[in-house]
This record gives structure tokens, sequence and C-alpha cells, in this order.
């Protein structure tokens, strides 16, 4: 048994530890917050620890260069869609994997890790010629439809399900006359609600941070996502970073809201396994 | 009759594995494939981007094979993703136990700020990382000089350990709380009742996570580590715009993507761009393979 | 299933192949009313015509060029730089969507007007030749491919020059003239002698060595590649022991150029020059200068030089061929929408007209009443041709990188410059490196 200093000692090192990287985690992101309140020449010139005046000014040289909500619009029409369907699908395609025997399971599965294996740069170019012959240029589908094939939620989530819903389940969900559809709409997809919410999280950012792609299938600045605004603000000769640090700030406030949203689905340790 | 209604279910259920899995393959076909097959079949001509491209069967597998530039920039990306993944697993792990075995106060709010660092682009991260360490009157050194440390102010860039070793921190930044999000949600899937069975048995918590709760999310784990290996393994944001693509100093950031990415796009060599992309693909796969072979075990949720 | 997947690889595989080994397509659309459509009034020519662009300077001509023509619409997209060759090469070997006029860099503009994807404008229903007299020579000669076809012209020039601070040449040279300070600074010694006295009084004579990399491009007589192979001048070999001593000696801020400690020096107590072309002026000097402005001057170096600078052309089968031209001809051939440009954004302009107008006018507050116009105008004249080819890019990505190498001291001479041979082969393997 611990002393009672033991244990106050072991928990003011845990929360030393904690804090420690809450610091490491949150500097850079005040860094950049403080830096969209400052002129480009102030960010340029010195290091700024306090905000500045300057968001009017970045506001309106940002502006004046690209539509930022136009690009937060592009970027939440694609993302949410999209996010939508990799937890939906990815669920889906998990449960086939994990729960059912059919030929060349092994073999489809490897196909799924495989897919993710392969450089994307080159690949660029031949994504760009699929979307010309599907007509699907200059628009949100080639960057949403894809959320029905995500080779990470399904890797992940293929794993949860196998632990954590035993074929008992299944089983009587099907003698009550459950069908197949039915059960893991109203049985699986609940119980792995955490697994699903965590990879929601995971493709929202990875859509909401998706810069060559709508790069090159976009070929109207009217359809730019914000990434491809924020490099198309930095300018040729970097005399607009105060404009990009604001447009960089905008960009992430979603991103924590979005998270907020979707970690109180993410019910931690040991409570979730009492609703079982 | 009970067995062969018994049967028929069965059948009817092998068809709805394939029915929930079609989707995922349908879409794949149409948007994943043809990009892959389009590196691919690049990886037999010789093409600048902008003349027809010529056919040159083997000669860019052959280049490949002897090109010195391509092993160093494997090993560079192996190096890099080593530095991080490893800090990186045991970080999440150590956070995992902390939050999973004690009351913490405010642990959603530390688990959120830790998730922060993943959501801001990584070109994002190089531009604020160059600016903390380039130059003599950089942040860090600012703040070296005026702690009078010996040798301040440093010209860091000079150094390929230490760019190299900033690119792995950097990674790591960005990707522990992720990580430690993920291993909770395994833990999660767990059925609680065998930590409660451990605890009362008279477990420490510390051994219980070690010998109970470790052992249970080796799937969780396996992922981990699969995907972080194809990831890093893949890397190219940072490094290239910490380094503006040089890789510098002296290669030691260049990445394999990096460099697939400069004899492409900059070189106008797309055919030998492909090349190395086919290249890197067999490595991951091997090192992938290498992975989940060390990490699995008889009985496995895998065997299937 | 298998049946199945095996005709889906095969049509994705005729389809791949199709796409790789298929020339760029397009008829090049002749139009035969370009003869007497050349004739027709500015108000007449109407459309819209899409502009791809990789800074937003072109995005300044619009407001003056719809004034002369009211109904043709501009829409420009701005590309990002680190990327344009990205996004475009997939559109240009499609042909599909391909803008009407697109810009290139310097370090990729070679390329660009060597592919033929920029229409010659020396045919109908262009007129260049009218042009080209008034336009800066190099200017032309960049845009032109080797066949002798003018593939691409610029709104801009970019001489070069160093920009440095009046008082502290004052203090420590005794002079602060720019044809006095220039005499001092007559070559790598002299320039090198100059710092050795600025040390002494604590200044660092350069913000980074790196930007003299700018002006010994112009110093070369031989360019990268000649008939195939690699050729090192031997001002760039000297470049290389310049930039170690003076790195060694701690005569320059030991930064990157654009660092915020670069961009910061022009403000500062102790640092004296920066080398850089007239965008330098422009974008690095004016808008920092505040308790310094009256305080700078620009004088030549060792040599004159020409560096940078942003280039455009039309799309070979462009369907708005006519009123492409009649954008490009204003803001690259009209020398009044150039002088009224430059007046409003102190740019350095392609028409020699025009920057002989603007030599007319007042000299600038930041410079001391100093006319940049002047001064760059009798610069251009004694600039040496341009030595640019297609492997530029990585050429000078490479020697960078080498340079630094050796003059941080991290390896000998002879290892640097054998890492800059091997590195050229494996960018450029169809080189023949020794």
């Amino acid at each position: 048994m611990m002393t009672k200093s033991k244990q106050y000692a072991g928990k003011a090192l845990i929360y030393l530890f904690l804090a420690l990287l809450l610091a490491l985690s949150i500097v850079p992101f005040y860094l950049v917050i403080v830096n969209a309140t400052h002129s480009s020449f102030d960010i340029v010139t010195r290091l700024n620890l306090l905000p500045g005046k300057s968001v009017a000014d970045n506001y309106a040289t940002m502006q004046s260069h690209v539509n930022i909500w136009r690009g937060f619009a592009n970027s939440l029409l694609i993302a949410v869609p999209y996010t939508a369907f990799t937890g939906y699908f990815g669920a889906l395609t998990a449960f086939g994997f994990a729960k059912y025997r059919f030929r060349g399971k092994k073999i489809l599965f490897a196909l799924v890790l495989f897919s993710m294996m392969i450089p994307a740069q080159v690949g660029i170019i031949g994504f760009y010629q699929l979307n010309l012959k599907l007509h699907l240029l200059n628009s949100y589908l080639p960057f949403i439809l894809p959320g029905i094939a995500n080779a990470t939620a399904v890797f992940f989530l293929r794993g949860i399900i196998a632990q954590s819903i035993p074929d008992s389940m299944l089983e009587a969900a099907r003698l009550e006359g459950c069908s197949e559809i039915g059960t893991f709409n109203r049985i699986v997809l609940p119980c792995v609600m955490p697994g699903v919410a965590t990879m929601c999280i995971f493709n929202f950012v990875a859509s909401w941070n998706n810069y060559m792609g709508p790069l090159i299938i976009m070929s109207d600045s009217k359809m730019y996502t914000l990434p491809v605004m924020i490099a198309a603000i930095k300018g040729l000769y970097l005399s607009n970073y105060g404009a990009m640090y604001l447009a960089i700030a905008i960009s992430v406030v979603p991103i924590i809201v979005v998270y907020s949203i979707f970690s109180r689905y993410i019910i931690n340790g040991l409570t979730a396994g009492a609703e079982k | 009759m009970e067995t062969a209604h018994r049967r028929k279910r069965r059948m009817d259920r092998g068809v709805w594995g394939y029915l929930f899995v079609l989707p995922f393959f349908v879409v794949f076909l149409i948007f994943g494939l043809y990009p892959i097959l389009y590196t691919l079949f690049l990886s037999f001509y010789k093409w600048d981007g902008l003349a027809p491209a010529s056919a040159v069967g083997l000669q860019n597998f052959a280049r490949l094979v002897t090109d010195k530039t391509f092993y160093l920039s494997v090993f560079n990306t192996f190096r890099i993703w080593v530095v991080n993944f490893i800090p990186q697993m045991l970080s999440a792990l150590l956070l995992s136990a902390i939050f999973t075995f004690n009351k913490i106060r405010g642990m959603k709010f530390f688990r959120a700020a830790y998730y922060l660092p993943n959501l801001i682009t990584a070109a994002s991260v190089g531009l604020l990382f160059n600016l903390f360490f380039n130059g003599d009157k950089s942040l860090v050194n600012h703040i070296l000089v005026a702690l009078n440390i010996p040798g301040a102010p440093f010209s860091f860039f000079n150094s390929g350990a230490f760019t190299s070793g900033l690119v792995s921190y950097i990674q790591w930044w960005m990707w522990f709380g992720y990580t430690t999000v993920i291993i909770m949600a395994g833990i999660t899937a767990v059925d609680t009742a065998v930590y409660d069975a451990a605890l009362v048995d008279g477990a420490t918590k510390w051994q219980t996570y070690c010998r109970i709760t470790l052992p249970l999310i080796r799937p969780t784990l396996i992922y981990m580590t699969i995907t972080s290996i194809i990831g890093g393994m893949q890397l190219f944001d940072v490094p290239a715009t910490l380094t503006n693509t040089a890789g510098d100093p002296r290669k030691a950031t260049l990445t394999t993507a990096m460099y697939l990415y400069n004899q492409g796009f900059k070189s106008h060599n797309y055919g030998y761009a492909a090349v190395i992309s086919v290249g890197l693909l067999l490595i991951i796969a091997l090192l992938s393979a290498l992975a989940f072979m060390a990490m699995q075990r008889k009985g496995g949720a895998y065997d299937d | 299933m298998k049946k199945f997947l095996a005709l889906l690889l095969a049509t994705a595989m005729t389809l791949s192949l199709a796409a790789c080994g298929a020339p760029s397509s397009g008829t090049s659309t002749v139009s035969s009313t370009a003869a007497s459509a050349s004739s027709a009034t500015p108000e007449e020519l109407s459309g819209t015509i899409e502009i791809w662009s990789s800074g937003e300077e072109l995005g300044r001509f619009v407001e003056g060029f719809n004034k002369v023509y009211p109904n043709v619409k501009v829409n420009i997209t701005v590309v990002p730089n680190a990327d344009f060759i990205a996004k475009l090469t997939p559109v240009l070997s499609s042909g599909q969507g391909v803008p009407d006029i697109f810009t290139g860099e310097s370090d990729y503009v070679k390329y660009l007007v060597e592919s033929g994807y920029w229409d010659d404008l020396r045919a109908d229903p262009y007129d260049v030749e009218q042009y080209t007299g008034d336009i800066w020579d190099y200017v032309t000669s960049v845009g032109t491919d080797t066949s002798g076809a003018v593939r691409a012209l610029s709104w801009q020039a970019s001489p070069g020059s160093v920009m440095y601070r009046r008082d502290m040449a004052k203090e420590v040279l005794g002079t602060d003239d720019p044809t006095e300070v220039g005499a001092m600074l007559s070559s790598n010694d002299a320039m090198l002698d100059v710092a050795a006295k600025l040390k002494e009084k604590g200044i660092k004579m350069f913000a980074s060595w790196q930007d003299i990399m700018n002006m010994q491009f112009s110093n070369r007589k031989q360019p990268w590649v000649v008939d195939n192979k690699l050729v090192i001048d031997d001002s760039m070999l000297s470049f290389m022991d310049m930039a170690k001593k003076i790195a060694e000696n701690g005569y320059d801020l030991n930064v990157d150029p654009w660092a915020p400690e670069w961009s910061a020096a022009v403000e500062s107590t102790d640092t004296f020059c920066y080398v850089l072309p007239s965008w330098g002026y422009q974008f690095v000097i004016k808008p920092a200068a505040d308790t310094t402005k009256g305080q700078w001057a620009m004088c030549q170096g060792p040599v004159p030089y020409v560096k940078g600078g942003t280039w455009l052309g039309i799309y070979k089968d462009s369907p708005n061929k006519q009123l492409a031209w009649a954008f490009m001809k204003y803001c690259c051939c009209d020398s009044e929408a150039q002088q009224a440009y430059a007046k409003e954004y102190g740019e350095y302009v392609s028409l020699k007209s025009a920057d002989k107008a603007l030599a007319e006018g007042a000299g600038e507050d930041v410079l001391g009443g100093q006319n940049p116009f002047a001064f760059y105008n009798e610069q251009m004249t004694k600039i040496p041709s341009d030595l640019m080819t297609t492997y530029d890019g990585q050429i000078n990505t490479a020697f960078l990188s080498a340079t630094k190498a050796y003059a941080s001291g991290q390896v000998s001479k002879d290892e640097a410059i054998k890492t800059f041979k091997e590195d050229v082969a494996t960018a450029y393997p169809d080189l023949t490196v020794e």
C-alpha cells in the first residue's frame, strides 16, 4: 500500500507530465493566433507574444485576395458528407469483414490495406484524368464519394467490431427476426460509436486539410477549399503573412468545434462496458 | 429439416458479407484503382509532362535499383519514422494508462488539447517551426542567448541530425494525441468486467495494464503500427515545407516522397517518379508485413 | 467476380495507356477572321478570358485594361507558385480546361517556352515584332525558344543592384554617393575588403551571402548546360569561395533569405546592404523602411545582373487568342499602361519607353531622392544576355545546397562540388556530367 505522501507525489508527477505535454501542444497554436493579429511586417521582423492590433487589416487583405468564407463553405460542403460516408460505410464494410465468412475475404482485406500504401503524388495526375473522363472536374464529388471506400476506417473498425461484438449478440438479434442490415443499423452501429466517432474526427481533419486534390481538380478559384486559399494568400514574396495566419486561424476553428461534438461519443474507460 | 434451414441461413449470410463490402469495392474500383494503375503504368514510360510519352520498358526500374539517392531517401524516411514512432507509442500508451486507471481532473480537456496539433496542416507547421529556428535571432536562439547557453546562437539548420530530429519531433507533436485517442478507443471496446476482475484479484493498476489491457487491444496496436508505417514512409509535407523541398542540409531530410515529387514536378521526369512510387510501395508492404507478423499471435482477431 | 475484375483492369489499362501515350491533342484553330478582326475597335471585342497566374501582379492591370476594353471579362485564378507546374501539367496534357493565358516563373519559364504550349507571337493574329524594339532585350530573349519563336513576354524586368545604407556608407567609407560606393564594390575581393572595414565597426555587410548568388549568375560566361553537358563556370566556383569567406568571417547575419531576421534587417543598425533585383526594393526594402527612410541607395556591385521575373504566354489552342492578346499587349507592350502601373506600384517594367519616362519623375523618399528607374535604366544597358536553360531550376537548388554545406564548414570544396555533380546527374539523367 502506498503511503499518502507517496500517492500525492505520484499524482503531482502525473499532473506535471500532463501539463508539460499541454504546453508543448498549445504553444504553437497560441503563436498562430497571436500572429494573426499582427501586421505582416511585425510578423517578419520580431517575435510576437501578445496580441496585436492588425486583425482588421489582415482581414481586409485576406478578403481582397480570396473570399475566405466561400472557401470555408467549400471545405465544409466536402468534409461533412465525406465524414458521414467514412463513418457509416467504414463500419458497414468492417462489419462485413469481421463477422461474415466468404471466399476471398483475406485477399480483399489485403487489397484494402494495399490501397493505402501507394504514394499519392504521381497518382494525382491519374486522379485528374479519371475525373475528367467522369465529367466530375471542378465539383465536390471527387472528394465526397471516395469516403465510401475509406481503408483506414475499415481497418480500424474491423478490429473494434471483432473485439467488442460477440457473435451471441448477433444470433440473439437474428432469432428475434432482425434482418442483417437491421442488425447492423440498430445493434452494431450504436455499439461501436466510440470507434466510429474517432474515425470521423480523423477523417474530417484529413478532408479539411486536403490540399493537393482540390488544387488540381478545382479549376475555378471560387471552388477552392481553405488550404488552397491559404497557399494562394501567401503570395510570391511573402508579403501577406498576416493575412495568411488569420486564414489559418479561421481554418482551425471549425475543426475544434467538430472535435468537441464528436468527443462526446468517445466515452472513456470504465463507464463504457456498463452500457452492454 | 432443421439442418437444411441452418445451412441455407449460413449461405445467405455469406452473401450478406459480400453485400456489406460491396459499396467499398465499387467505389474503390472507380476512384481508387485508376490512380494506382496510372502510376504503375507510367513507370514503364518516359514522360516530361508536356511532350508525348515514350515507352522505355524496364529502364526506369533498372535505374531505381542502382540509385543511391533512392536508398538514402528510404533510409532517411525510416530513421525519421522510428525516432518519431517510438516516443509516440510510448507517450500514448503512458497517457492511456494514466487516463484509464486514474481519475484525472480535466481529463477530457487534456485529451482535447493533445489532439489539437493533429488539426493543423503540415504546411503551416513546417512554416512555423522554420520561424522558430532559422537564424541567429530566431525565437529559440533568442531564448538560448538570454539564458547564456554556451555556443548560442546556433545554426540549427546546418545540422542534419538536428533537422531530421526536428522533423521527427514535429511528427510526434502532431500525432501523439491522436494515438492516445485511438488507444483509448480500443481500450473502451474491451469489456471492463475483465479489469474489474483483475483489480479485485489484487493486481496493481500497472500489472493490469501490462498483462491484461495491452494484449487485449492488440488489434488496435497493430492498426496503429501499420498505419504509422504507411503514413511515416510516405512523409512529405513537413520536411518539404521545412526545407523548401530541398531536403537540406545535405539531403538529411530528403524523404522518398520528396525525392519522387522533385523527380516528377521539378525535373519533369514523371516516369521515374512513378517507379519510385512503386519501389516505395513495395518497401512499405514489406515493412507492414514484418510488423504484422511480429505483432500477431495465435488465436488473434485476424486469424479467420 | 474474377472475370469482372479482369475486364475492369483491362479497361483501366487501356484508358491509362491512351492517356499516357496520346500526344497533346487539339487542332490549332486558325481564326480566319484574324486579319480583319485586328482592326476591330476595343469596344467591339467581347468575351471572357481565363488566366492562371502564380502571383497577384497581373490582377492589378485588369481595371486599367477594362477601361480600354470594357467588354472583355478577365478571370484570374491565383495558383500557388510551388505547385504551379503540378496543377498545369495534367490540364495541358489532357487539353481540357486550359486557361487562355498562363504565367511562368523564371525557375521554369524556359521549360514552358521550349514546350511549345505557348503560341508563337510572331505569327497571326499577333504582331509582336511591332513591339519587341521597345522591350528590353533580355525579356524577349528569355521568352524566345531555340528556334527563334517568341512565345512569352513579361510586364516587368528585374535588373539587380546592391542596396546599401547611406548612413553606414558615410561613416565607414566616407561617402554615400552611389557611383563612388559602386566603385568600391567593383570586384569580389573589393567587396570583401569593404566587408572587413565594416566589421571593424561592428557592422555586417550582407543580410545573407545567399543574396549574392543572384548576382553571380550574371557573371557567368557560359550557361549551366552546353551541348547537353554540365558546365560549371569559374564565376560559380569563386562564388563558393566568396560564400565561405563571408560565413567564416561573420560578414552576414547567418540566416536564410525571407526568414524574419533577414527581412527585419532593413531597419537594423548593423546590416549594410542587400543584393537583390528590382523586386527586392519593392517587396523588401520599401515596405519595411520606416526610421531608415532616406537612408537607402542603390549602386552597382561587381557586375550588373538580372534575376527572376514572371513571364506569360497564350495557350496555343486557346479559342480566345485575340482577346488574350489584347490583354497581354496591354500589360507587356503598352507604354501608357505600364507607366500608370509603375507609378502606383513602383515596379520596374519591361518597356524602354515607359522606364525612360518614369526616370524623369521624382526620386524615392526611401532612397534619399534617388530615382530607381534612372538607375535601373543604366543597368539594363550593361547586363549580359540571358544564360537560362530548362535545367536551371534543379541545378540552382543543388548548387545552393552544395555551397551551403561548404560555406558552413561541413564539407570540403571538392566534396561539395562532387555532391553537386551527383545531384545534377540524379535530377537530369540525360545530361552528361563529368
